[in-house]
């Protein structure tokens, strides 16, 4: 038996840290594999590893630990420390006792690596690895026997019950236990950026480049009703003010004083969460939103729709935003004076290839630059590297290479502007997504990524313009996926690694996927105490105070308890139960046929008394067979072919009339 | 009793010692004394105690870090708890103990087993019931199927006991199932007499005919138990009297028979357990005896002038043993 545990113990290890290898450091995950092969190299020549090794090892992995993350207070060095500790005490294990210490040790290091990560599937690996820790609790008490039966039926339906009550009551606790913001531990120095969006605080020529030709997704949003059309669907994340020549970059003192409204919904409203956490932009339909940041986290606000998040928990972000009816922000002279900085030699060099652009207005030159961009330019998915000097990239850029994506042509048409005075900022984020019919919401991918041009107009104020839009019109219309595919299949016959793009059935059946794990994450990851307050609503109970509605979950706790308590005491069938039904309805019977007995007169009795009115034969059959069955027998139990046998003699009564 | 060298301590019995330590001795003696109860008694296990440790820490995680998967690791968690101990609780409530033996000889170089019968009225299996008798676990059931009777023998060497004469007073019926996170048991009555025999040591005793014991002079004060009946005859030799010539014997054979009594054979024996370290003799004398044939006739001298029966025969062994057992030892209450 123990031999069996050992190795369900070393799986236990193995398929609990190494999936989450990412998490840990390489030399903390080859020490791990080490350690474990020592474990099972000890086990299978059982050869004792000595006190002093152990005890040295011991030392060895804290310090070990302690110098890879920095110390052992983080929630990564307390996942690093348990996997090796847990290793440790599978060295040593020889008592049930040990193993119960290994397995609570194991559990402590799983959920460290579960506050390291937030997927739905961990909470499937988390009930997975505790109704097997479960089983091996309840092998472990047969630890004083020799018996070598692993949990026979009797004890796999116990387990089973446990399990299945234990999992439906730790669900309503879980959606009743009253939620709040408070948290003790706040970490305001998350310092690691949303690894696919890092864009947003600087845009190189590159960077939208690289992203538009992957597949991830980047956030979901569903909104309450209309949704707004494909070409106005403009997701704003950052705004860059300032520029070298061809980079932009934000600036954190620069804010523009367009307002946030609040508490004035528009036409729409949606909520979105980004599929991992970090620090970043909020993606907020532009031209302006207003917004409400519904995990942990600060936001700071600089106007244009420039909002970005710090989190305080390493948890996914979530929003909700809805958009204001207005168009147009004006904006104080410090703020556009910011967005007419140029480099005088970019300056020069605009002035001097664009002559013709002198003395026009902004709508003008935007009209003009759509106009060149449209009959001179080409537009590729794969535009190559620029390299130089930021004026090197831009001369390259407008006078030899002619070709982009959006990043390109939204940084020469502000740079543009700003060269004859008009405050002009570039605008990345994302524009349109694909729409999952089946979960009506939207997915927003690293090919959607987008850069466009937000102007200053003296009589509108900041207004948006996207040059994109005036080479490939289908891009904006269409949305990314459908233009990609095309774009590729035309330009990139060879190498058609994105062409299973549109594969109705295949994309139907990605869609029920992302569908379920999307409501999913939403009903259990992201919830909080606003979607509590949902559920309270649902139930009538919106009126209630939290401290009535902690009682309440108290309650509902006790009552689960007495519920399995008394299902576990009153409601288990009796092995003589179908034995007495069928008497019972044997005495039914005789009541339909006019024989009015007592119930309670003893069986021998009553068999005289049907002598005594000349009953069928088959009556008399059954109640010698029930007085066999029932009184005959030593059997504690009644066996299966004596049921049987007392169910065909019931039959034949079925059949018979009563009274010959 | 103590017990504390035994290895195998029951859970209660290291419980009650603890609880000894804080609660006021009326109260212990109130819980220890009782032989029969309907009432379940339920303690968590030292893993239990770190189990729930471990769903507290999980608790004040989810709590501080607001995290949705340490919520639901939390309230899992608590989930087993609770319903474990509901579980263990339910386990040992309707087991019972229906009978058992009444005298057992307890031998210490070999299996004693004593019968219980324990009777499950629910109408569920109940898994892994430990039997504990005197704050040691003798027994594991591994499964008592509804409305079974299950009979269940125990070493009484498990007791750990000295030689004397024993009451086991009480047997308690414990379980640690399904997780071993709690520990409930209950308290059944029971009456077995237990005759544990001294250890067996080898060595040597006096032998002693009763011949010799009457010309020592102090046979009349001795209490002999048994009789002088002879068993068999021999041929008359020259010269010996003719008082002790069996006639019956003498006319069937055709020639004068000599009875031969009891003591005069050659493998009868009686061991003098007089002078010397009495236990030492206790054990000796036991050794001898269960050394002895079984057409080995012997009997026993004690230092108080008890003289056994002299016989042979298993059965007479199993007395001689009582004897040994109970000699100068008052009766003890178990429980």
């Amino acid at each position: 038996m123990k031999a069996s545990i050992f190795w369900i113990s070393a799986c236990f290890s193995a398929f609990g840290f190494l999936p989450f290898f990412a998490l840990h450091s390489s030399t903390v995950v080859l020490v791990f594999i080490a350690l474990l092969v020592l474990a099972m190299t000890s086990y299978i020549t059982k050869i004792k590893i000595p006190f002093i090794l152990r005890f040295g090892s011991l030392v060895s992995c804290t310090v070990l630990v302690w110098s890879e993350y920095g110390g052992i207070r983080s929630v990564e060095a307390a996942a690093g420390l348990f996997a090796l500790l847990s290793i440790l005490k599978l060295w040593e294990v020889s008592k049930s006792r040990d193993y119960f210490l290994y397995f609570l040790i194991f559990q402590l290091m799983m959920i460290s690596q579960y506050l390291l990560l937030e997927s739905l599937l961990l909470l499937f690996y988390m009930i997975m690895s505790s109704s097997f820790m479960c089983a091996v609790f309840m092998q472990l008490q047969k630890d004083q026997t020799a018996s070598m039966t692993y949990l026979n039926r009797g004890k796999r339906l116990v387990l089973l019950r446990l399990m299945v009550t234990s999992i439906g009551l730790a669900t309503v606790l879980f959606f009743a236990f009253p939620r709040s913001t408070f948290t003790l531990f706040r970490n305001s120095n998350i310092t690691q950026n949303h690894p696919w969006t890092d864009y947003s605080e600087e845009l190189r020529p590159g960077s939208i480049t690289n992203l538009i030709q992957t597949d991830n997704i980047i956030f979901r949003a569903r909104f309450d009703a209309t949704a707004p059309a494909m070409p106005d669907m403009y997701w704003h994340g950052s705004t860059l003010a300032v520029s070298d020549g061809f980079n932009w970059s934000r600036k954190n003192n620069l804010v523009f004083s367009s307002y946030l409204p609040k508490d004035n919904p528009g036409f729409y409203r949606f909520e979105a969460d980004m599929e991992d956490s970090g620090k970043g932009a909020l993606f907020l339909l532009s031209p302006s939103t207003n917004f409400k940041l519904l995990s942990l986290g600060h936001v700071a606000w600089r106007g244009l729709g420039d909002a970005r998040i710090i989190p305080l928990t390493k948890k996914k972000t979530r929003w909700t935003s809805s958009s204001v009816a207005m168009q147009g922000f004006f904006d104080n002279a410090k703020s556009l004076d910011e967005a007419r900085q140029i480099p005088s030699d970019i300056k020069d060099f605009i002035k001097e290839r664009y002559p013709q652009f002198e003395g026009l207005s902004a709508a003008q030159i935007i009209s003009n630059t759509s106009k060149m961009f449209s009959a001179e330019f080409g537009y590729s998915l794969n535009p190559g590297a620029y390299s130089g000097t930021p004026l090197d990239q831009l001369q390259e850029f407008l006078i030899n290479r002619k070709v982009g994506v959006c990043e390109h042509f939204a940084s020469a048409q502000a740079l543009i502007l700003r060269a004859f005075g008009f405050p002009s900022v570039i605008n990345v984020g994302f524009h349109g997504g694909e729409y999952n019919d089946i979960g009506d919401y939207w997915i927003i991918r690293g090919r959607d990524a987008h850069a466009w041009v937000n102007y200053y107009d003296e009589s509108k104020g900041w207004q948006r313009s996207d040059p994109t839009y005036s080479l490939v019109p289908s891009l904006i219309d269409n949305g990314a996926t459908d233009f990609n595919q095309k774009w590729l299949e035309q330009n990139l016959s060879n190498n058609n690694w994105m062409s299973n793009y549109k594969i109705p059935f295949l994309n139907s059946f990605i869609k029920i996927i992302d569908t379920t794990y999307y409501n999913l994450n939403l009903a259990f990851i992201n919830f909080d105490a606003e979607r509590q307050q949902e559920i309270w609503n649902f139930l009538g109970l919106e009126e209630w105070k939290r401290s009535r509605l902690r009682w309440l979950t108290l309650f509902i706790a006790g009552v689960s308890l007495s519920l399995f308590w008394l299902a576990n005491q009153r409601f288990t069938r009796s092995p003589w139960q179908k034995v007495n039904s069928l008497y019972r309805k044997y005495l039914k019977k005789l009541h339909k046929i006019d024989l009015r007995v007592d119930q309670t007169m003893p069986p021998l009795q009553l068999k005289t008394e049907l002598i005594r009115h000349n009953l069928d034969e088959s009556y008399m059959t059954f109640l010698d067979h029930y007085i066999d069955v029932k009184y005959g027998t030593n059997l504690k139990n009644p066996t299966k072919q004596q049921l049987t046998s007392l169910k065909t003699v019931y039959r034949r009564i079925r059949n018979t009339k009563g009274r010959p | 009793m103590d017990n504390s060298k035994s290895k195998n301590l029951s859970a209660s019995y290291l419980f009650l010692n603890r609880l000894a330590i804080f609660l006021p001795a009326r109260t212990i003696k109130r819980i220890t004394a009782q032989n029969a109860s309907q009432r379940v008694y339920i303690i968590p296990t030292s893993i239990g105690f770190y189990f729930s440790f471990i769903a507290l820490v999980l608790f004040m995680i989810a709590i501080s870090y607001g995290h949705n998967l340490a919520f639901y690791c939390t309230f899992l968690f608590f989930s087993f708890v609770s319903f474990s101990a509901v579980i263990t609780n339910e386990s040992i409530k309707k087991i019972d103990l229906k009978g058992s033996d009444v005298k057992v000889l307890v031998t210490h170089d070999q299996y004693s087993p004593i019968r219980l019968v324990i009777y499950n009225h629910s109408k569920k299996s109940q898994y892994d019931i430990f039997v504990e008798a005197n704050g040691v676990s003798v027994a594991l059931i591994d499964e008592l199927k509804p409305l079974e009777e299950k009979v269940v023998f125990f070493d009484g060497n498990d007791l750990n006991l000295e030689r004397g004469v024993y009451q086991l007073s009480r047997v308690t019926l414990s379980s640690r199932f399904p997780l071993g996170l709690f520990y409930s048991w209950r308290y059944h009555s029971c009456d077995i007499t237990l005759k544990v025999t001294p250890k067996s040591k080898e060595g040597s005793l006096a032998l002693v005919t009763h011949s010799q014991l009457k010309e020592e002079g102090v046979g009349l004060g001795y209490e002999q138990i048994g009789t002088d009946e002879y068993t068999e005859t021999r041929d008359h030799l020259w010269g010996e009297g003719f008082s002790r010539i069996d006639k019956k014997q003498s006319l069937r054979l055709g020639r004068p028979q000599i009875r031969v009594f009891e003591d005069e054979k050659a493998t009868s024996q009686c061991f003098d357990l007089r002078g010397g370290s009495l236990e030492d003799n206790l054990s000796i004398a036991y050794y001898l005896v269960a050394h002895l044939g079984s057409k080995e006739s012997f009997s026993l001298i004690f230092p108080n002038g008890l003289i056994t029966k002299n016989n042979y025969g298993e059965n007479h062994k199993l007395e001689a043993y009582e004897t040994l057992s109970s000699y100068e030892r008052p009766k003890v209450l178990l429980r």
